[in-house]
């Protein structure tokens, strides 16, 4: 069933209404419109034709977390996105107001990073080893997309929350 | 124009219609802002949960299993996102478990934009605060508007499609009885 044939939760009981008109006039916090803005916003990110690598294995969320064992609190976060044959896997390092990437691709081998953070891009090379370092991530939705050397793939990550 | 059901609006936006794209945004914006802040983020934080959500309805608007259900994927994409910043932020402090501790609500008081007739806002928002945590949760999210399904609501909060009727109920009975006793020591 669609989610707007489903029954409305609404009040029915006249009992209930007013209160219900309570609430509404004071706990009930309507979505800011610079938050609605930046949700029309969203859509020009759209890219149907990027190769997404995906979420599998995240610290920070235990529903996710198959792939990495349990970590005890106050270690880093842990990320790891996948594509095909492509691997991502994203240390979080926690700054004051920031936070900085240690990354490893696979399979192993030089590529470019190109990382999507608040209103800014930042581009860092892998080496040889596969190995990056991004310093000053804006906290809030990050992705990075990654290509190969070798093979000239270019792989985009999810959006994720850092 | 507004009654296009989600999944026409999920397949058009997909295929790079932007007024679809607008529509299911008016239609859950405030309904994904609910979510957050209903886990007591933080203004900032429950609008980096929004971005994030939307952002994730954008990349995958062309493989969402069920796009007539995209009103439950988005809650669920949003409560993850809050559970995870909720997790992040007790992560970070010395001792204690999650669920031990008073997560101290963020939300900013805001002034009234409406002059109370039959009540204090202030007593009203007073005695909503008594409320249990779920309860508080749960009608906060049934006063998103547009209304949402009790399959959103479920998908959110996690719980049973059956329970919310009646916890709805209960809460609102638990309510009266704290306006009430708000207006005594008023009085």
């Amino acid at each position: 069933m669609a989610d707007q044939h489903d029954p409305s939760p609404q009040a029915v009981d006249p009992a209930d209404e007013h209160l219900w008109s309570l609430l509404r006039r004071t706990v009930h916090e309507p979505v800011p419109d610079d938050v609605r803005a930046a949700a029309l916003e969203a859509f020009r990110w759209r890219d149907p034709d990027a190769q997404l690598a995906v979420l599998v294995a995240d610290s920070a969320d235990p529903e996710r977390e198959r792939l990495a064992p349990v970590r005890d609190a106050g270690q880093a976060r842990l990320l790891t996105f996948v594509r095909d044959d492509i691997s991502l896997d994203i240390e979080v390092d926690e700054r004051a107001d920031s936070v900085d990437l240690v990354g490893q691709l696979a399979p192993v081998g030089p590529g470019e990073i190109v990382v999507d953070h608040g209103a800014q891009v930042t581009r860092v090379q892998a080496d040889a080893l596969g190995r990056f370092h991004v310093h000053g991530v804006t906290r809030g939705p990050v992705r990075l997309r990654c290509t190969l050397q070798a093979t000239g793939t270019t792989v985009q990550t999810e959006w994720v929350l850092l | 124009m507004r009654n296009i059901d989600d999944e026409s609006l999920v397949a058009a936006a997909a295929n790079g219609d932007q007024e679809s794209w607008e529509i299911l945004v008016n239609r859950y914006a405030d309904l994904v802002w609910a979510v957050a802040r209903s886990f007591r983020l933080s203004r900032a934080d429950a609008a980096d949960v929004s971005q994030a959500t939307w952002l994730r309805l954008v990349e995958h608007l062309h493989d969402i299993r069920d796009p007539s259900q995209v009103g439950s994927w988005l809650v669920t994409t949003a409560r993850r996102e809050a559970l995870a910043v909720l997790r992040r932020a007790v992560r970070s402090l010395p001792v204690g478990h999650w669920w031990q501790l008073d997560i101290p609500d963020q939300r900013a008081e805001e002034p009234d934009a409406h002059v109370m007739r039959d009540a204090d806002a202030a007593e009203v928002r007073r005695a909503f605060r008594r409320l249990s945590t779920n309860c508080q949760q749960l009608l906060l999210l049934l006063l998103a508007e547009p209304a949402p399904s009790y399959s959103q609501i479920s998908a959110a909060l996690d719980m049973p499609v059956g329970s919310i009727g009646p916890t709805r109920a209960r809460c609102l009975r638990t309510l009266r009885r704290l306006l009430d006793v708000e207006k005594a020591l008023d009085g």
